[in-house]
């Protein structure tokens, strides 16, 4: 087992500490910078947290659209170069035109592409999620 | 990596002089301007002995860091940008002389007039929180882009901008694609709305030179008033909707979002500052396709800025949060198309 305290809370303890006792002391010029880092400490902490789910439900949502046969098991990332493999052919399959016509599979699209949207924002910026989660 | 400035201030003191036909020229001060990942500026005060600028002279030095971003204009070629628009009448820094790699500095920099302001994006939209103030501002905006698109495709002051193209979004859409598919990675929200844009053209328009990069934090304010415009580095031939909806993106306005154009205002003074100074007429559905355009081409520079992190070229932390920040501009660009595809069903 690892030493106590785990990687959260070294993260957010690091982030307060930076947040309470360096930012009030620093020179104007340099609390842009701070900001900045307590910013991307805070989204590695969203990131840790959130750890495969986010990729299993994008993988999941791509294998209804693309269903493979006998396939459909969700493990865990060996799914990185599957969900890559998937994104392309969706890549592809936008670019020819193949979800141009409305109806069932172009909403599917849509919704597909909005989900994964909102899970990255959950970790990069989750305030501007307060109206748009649904 | 520094500039040399300071280190070479005895070749930038003859250089200054030479340039201003002055008996010698002093710096006085030389202090870095923050603001620009892609740029060094910095603010000289110089004292000049006689010449065509006797006296004390706030100036700004805008040189090339070592590493530049395809597509941009060199600082020469960005100097003669401004020297045009200047004498078109639109509110630049006046641009006084140039120097090449060869010159004083071992790299390619401009000397234009410093003037007193903010660009900061949060001071701007603050003081824009007065409505009058704030549609004061865009209306100077939009007669300052109207100014801008009377240089026209054939100006022989600009040789080297990349030729007008009979259909600027059809371009735009192939460059974006073309970065997508160098990319290691697959972007599908990005491509949707490359397929989008695609689909739903307006008519092509006759070129006009345009800013690109025409934002709030690319323009100078003072006390709520229009300054100047900076930044020129991406300018191109180019469409005369594409820097408004550049300018309405919704990334420019932080919390202002109500207010679409660049978080000082509505669309409104903006559009009638343009047509008031004889821009030619908007129409509000062509504007939101290159609002569109402008988030979908946003959300693949960003990606782009966090490559030039990750592959060592520039190792920076801002390049990092811009390429966290891909899904915010991602979810716009979904939501306008959304939004478009509603407004369409309900009048078919």
């Amino acid at each position: 087992m690892r030493d106590a305290p785990d990687a959260d809370n070294l993260l957010g303890t690091a982030r307060d500490s930076l947040l309470a006792n360096i930012l009030p002391v620093v020179a104007p010029a340099q609390r842009r910078e701070i900001l900045m880092i307590a910013n991307a400490i805070a989204i590695a902490r969203r990131s840790l947290a959130a750890g495969e789910a986010p990729l299993l439900a994008e993988l999941a949502a791509l294998r209804a659209l693309y269903p493979q046969p006998g396939g459909g098991e969700t493990r865990s990332l060996a799914t990185d170069a599957e969900l890559a493999a998937l994104n392309a052919r969706l890549v592809r399959d936008i670019r020819r035109g193949a979800f141009d016509a409305p109806g069932c599979v172009r909403s599917t699209v849509e919704a597909l592409l909005r989900e994964a949207v909102v899970h990255k924002l959950r970790e990069n910026r989750p305030k501007l999620l307060g109206a748009e989660t649904h | 990596m520094g500039l040399s400035v300071t280190a070479a201030t005895a070749a930038l003191e003859a250089f200054l002089a030479r340039s201003a036909a002055a008996q010698c020229a002093r710096i006085a001060h030389a202090t870095p301007l923050t603001g620009g990942t892609l740029h060094e500026n910095w603010r000289l005060a110089v004292d000049f002995d006689g010449g065509t600028l006797p006296g004390r002279q706030e100036l700004v030095l805008r040189a090339d860091r070592p590493v530049c971003l395809a597509g941009c204009l060199s600082r020469r070629e960005e100097f003669e940008v401004m020297k045009a628009v200047w004498s078109a009448g639109v509110s630049v820094p006046e641009p006084l002389w140039v120097a090449g790699a060869r010159g004083p500095l071992g790299r390619e920099f401009f000397v234009m007039r410093w003037l007193a302001g903010t660009a900061a994006p949060e001071e701007v939209i603050a003081r824009a929180a007065d409505a009058a103030a704030g549609e004061r501002l865009a209306r100077q905006l939009g007669t300052e882009l109207a100014l801008i698109q009377r240089l026209r495709p054939g100006d022989d002051r600009l040789p080297f901008l990349a030729p007008a193209v009979p259909d600027r979004a059809q371009a735009l859409i192939a460059a974006t694609r073309a970065y997508l598919d160098a990319c290691p990675t697959p972007h599908p929200v990005i491509e949707w709305g490359l397929r989008w844009l695609e689909l739903n053209k307006p008519r092509p328009a006759g070129a006009v030179l345009v800013h690109g990069d025409f934002r709030t934090g690319n323009y100078l304010a003072d006390g709520g008033e229009l300054v100047a415009i900076l930044d020129w580095e991406l300018a191109a031939w180019g469409h005369p909707l594409e820097d408004l909806g550049w300018f309405c993106m919704r990334f420019w306005r932080l919390d202002a979002v109500d207010h679409a154009a660049g978080g000082i205002a509505r669309r409104e003074p903006l559009l009638a500052g343009y047509a008031a100074a004889g821009g030619s007429p908007v129409d509000r559905e062509a504007l939101h396709y290159w609002e569109v355009m402008a988030n979908v081409r946003w959300a693949a520079i960003s990606i782009q800025q966090a490559e030039r992190h990750l592959s060592g070229t520039d190792k920076s932390l801002e390049l990092c949060l811009i390429g966290r920040r891909t899904a915010e501009i991602e979810l716009e660009s979904l939501q306008l198309i959304a939004a478009d595809t509603a407004r369409r069903s309900c009048h078919a």
